[in-house]
């Protein structure tokens, strides 16, 4: 089957400890047509991403072993994924927590509950503007 | 004559004459004795009257006297210093003390001046009022200032003019007292002032060292002054904060001590802290061999003083202050800022609490806000696709599955809000216990049950242990509740292949529930916090398992409000086991009535 949607096969690895969370984004963004890998924490996250390289990488803050903020630093300093897109999810309202996300090099933040449709716009954007 | 006048005639006349010869004689031997008898009345008047006169005399000599050794024994027994001085500012009269104090007898004293005996700053002063007394006829009240072995000394001085008739000064009478020691009293209540009112008026200030030096030097008449604080890290003191009297630029020596650390024993405040106790200099400070000795030389900063400021028995920084002038720096002055650098080391520990709590507070409410929101997502996410159900397709597994993901969920968050009410109601006072008996085997069972799934998930072995379970009078509810809580507990906290155990056992005048769970170990240290609220174990922090801490805290309040106690023991070979020992009915019935506790 030939991927029709925006997604159009592009690979993405979304870590998250809540399995719910990571059922309900994983159905989102097949519906969209990415390809979608899971991870449970940092760690894990981590590894899938180093070797999948996928075009975006979407990381619960929150996770146990590395935390998203950890993963989205090692990224930067490794060179192959130095300018991959980083969004990150998270429950936090404080505002400092915002900005460690970006001092980190995250390229984006979306805030848990988030609506679904935000979600595929904004993962749209960051791989469209990675291109 | 005749001469035939017969020898009688003749011896007559001669008789007769001889009769009135005597006659007058005898008269005036009469009126002799008569002005003797007189003189004499008179010598004897007079001699009374003198005697008299002598007595009087006497008399006032006597009093006098006495009069005068009195006055002496005043002057002299007194401890004030008392001198008089003529229009010349020679001195007329000193009594004991002036003599000890200048180590010359009223003799050697007496018509010297003030130039013979007393440095020029000193006569300066004391000439000055002893002017004024004299020039103005007033009593003079004022402090002088009179070196005495070398140690300036504060007299008050009560100068008094002496008036002859015509009411002009002859002399000035003076009564000095030494106030020294009143004055350094006054200075360190002063101090002590000071500082406490920086303490205090810093309540939401979150650097108070500065006031604190500046309140210190200034009422204690130093030049500088110094806060060092222990880097504990590095395991060195540090310069954070350098104060200096207006009159002083501090140079060389200010850049030295901010640039420096000191570890323990080394420089001053290195000895402060290393010793536990103040470090006095008082004189001779440039010609030591501390470091900054030269730097202080050049400033003429002679005298010094180190204290560590501790809180119980750690040292948490150290003050150290800095005088050109010689100091006495007394037992009396040290315990004085021993007890302020007390103070100030408890206010740093009550603020330093107070930060903790504040982060703690922030962890708090990040965690929570987690803790709804995660749920909250998948609740609102799943229902978004259950109510697109037209643009998107799915199958019957499908929606039944994130049904019940929305219901899973929304019990998450009903546990949740059952527990913060439950901790804010224990807060208000406001829960109460139902009594009635409950047997704990039959709840052991059923809280073994509902966390059979989760721990078959992650490959935890969940056994339950019945040994005798006599009823326990109680609140059914929250007994499960304290089950649920704690097996939960153990097997969320539970690596995975290991076990957890519930026990039920009768002990006398007991009942137990013992929850065991291998594999997980807690420090000693966190043991003592693990029951606080909001404490949550290294363990979970590292791991993120899920959770708020208020479980244990919980936990705690239900078993303490039966009456019984919560411990735990945690060792890296046995595991980890709370233990929950509650009196059995019989026993429970037999005391008090079971209250809401508020606050534990």
């Amino acid at each position: 089957m030939t991927p029709q949607g925006p997604g159009d096969g592009r690979v993405l690895v979304v870590a998250d400890d809540d399995e719910d969370i990571l059922t309900l984004v994983r159905f989102r963004l097949e519906q969209a047509d990415y390809e979608v890998l899971t991870a449970r924490d940092g760690e894990e996250a981590l590894r899938l991403i180093l070797e999948r390289l996928p075009d975006l990488a979407i990381l619960d803050v929150r996770m146990p072993k590395l935390t998203g903020l950890e993963v989205t630093r090692r990224l930067r300093e490794h060179g192959p994924t130095s300018q991959m897109p980083v969004m990150l999810l998270s429950a936090s309202v404080q505002q400092e927590d915002l900005q460690r996300g970006f001092e980190m090099g995250a390229n984006d933040y979306l805030r848990k509950p988030f609506n679904a449709q935000e979600l595929v716009t904004r993962v749209e954007a960051l791989i469209g503007a990675g291109q | 004559m005749d001469a035939d006048e017969p020898e009688v005639v003749r011896l007559g006349r001669r008789l007769d004459r001889a009769r009135k010869a005597r006659l007058e004689a005898e008269r005036i031997s009469e009126q002799i004795t008569g002005e003797l008898y007189e003189k004499q009345q008179e010598l004897r008047a007079a001699n009374a009257r003198l005697k008299q006169e002598t007595r009087v005399a006497e008399e006032a000599e006597r009093a006098a006297r006495e009069s005068k050794e009195r006055l002496q024994a005043i002057l002299d027994n007194t401890r004030a210093i008392v001198y008089a001085k003529d229009v010349d500012y020679r001195y007329i009269l000193v009594n004991k003390q002036f003599e000890e104090l200048f180590g010359m007898s009223e003799q050697e004293l007496v018509g010297k001046t003030d130039e013979d005996l007393l440095p020029p700053e000193a006569v300066e002063q004391v000439r000055a009022n002893d002017r004024r007394v004299l020039e103005t006829a007033e009593i003079v009240e004022q402090e002088e200032v009179v070196p005495r072995d070398g140690v300036p000394r504060t007299y008050l001085s009560i100068k008094v003019p002496l008036l002859d008739a015509a009411g002009t000064p002859y002399a000035v009478c003076a009564i000095s007292t030494d106030i020294t020691e009143r004055k350094r009293a006054e200075s360190y209540l002063h101090a002590q002032h000071a500082v406490t009112r920086v303490l205090a008026e810093s309540a939401k200030q979150d650097d108070v060292m500065p006031s604190v030096l500046e309140a210190l030097g200034e009422s204690m008449g130093w030049e500088v002054g110094a806060f060092w604080s222990l880097d504990e890290d590095a395991g060195v003191l540090r310069c954070r904060e350098l104060w200096h009297a207006p009159t002083l630029d501090l140079g060389e020596f200010g850049r030295l001590t901010l640039a420096v650390a000191f570890g323990r024993g080394e420089g001053l405040p290195g000895q402060a802290w290393e010793s536990g106790q103040p470090i006095r200099i008082e004189a001779g400070l440039r010609e030591s061999n501390l470091t900054r000795a030269p730097a202080a030389a050049a400033l003429e900063l002679d005298a010094a003083v180190a204290l560590p400021i501790k809180s119980g028995a750690k040292t948490l920084g150290v003050i150290e202050f800095f005088s050109r002038e010689t100091k006495t720096l007394g037992l009396d002055l040290m315990a004085m800022i021993s007890s302020l650098s007390t103070q100030v080391g408890q206010f740093i520990e009550r603020r330093q609490a107070e930060r903790d709590a504040d982060r703690l507070k922030d962890e708090f409410f990040s965690l929570v806000s987690h803790e709804f929101r995660t749920p909250l997502t998948s609740i609102i996410g799943f229902l978004e696709l259950l109510l697109e159900e037209g643009e998107v397709e799915l199958t019957d597994a499908e929606r039944r599955e994130f049904l019940a993901v929305i219901k899973r969920n929304s019990e998450r968050l009903m546990r949740l809000v059952g527990d913060l009410l439950f901790v804010s109601g224990v807060e208000a006072g406001k829960f109460s216990l139902v009594e009635r008996e409950v047997e704990l085997a039959d709840l052991a069972r059923q809280s073994v049950e509902a966390a059979t799934p989760a721990a078959t998930a992650r490959g935890i072995d969940l056994k339950l242990e019945i040994d005798g379970a006599p009823a326990v009078l109680g609140d059914s509810d929250r007994l499960a509740q304290l089950l649920d809580n704690l097996v939960s507990n153990a097997v969320k906290y539970t690596p995975e292949g290991e076990h957890v155990e519930l026990r039920i056992s009768a002990q006398p005048r007991q009942v137990v529930a013992e929850i065991t769970n291998t594999g997980a170990y807690i420090p000693p240290e966190e043991v003592e916090h693990l029951f606080e609220r909001f404490f949550r174990a290294s363990t979970a922090t590292t791991r993120e398992v899920p959770g708020v801490g208020l479980g244990l805290a919980i936990a705690r309040t239900i078993v303490h409000a039966h009456g019984g106690q919560l411990t735990v023991q945690s060792s890296r070979e046995a595991g980890t086991t709370f233990r929950a020992a509650l009196p059995p009915a019989a026993v429970r019935a037999a005391g008090s009535a079971v209250q809401g506790e508020v606050g534990t």
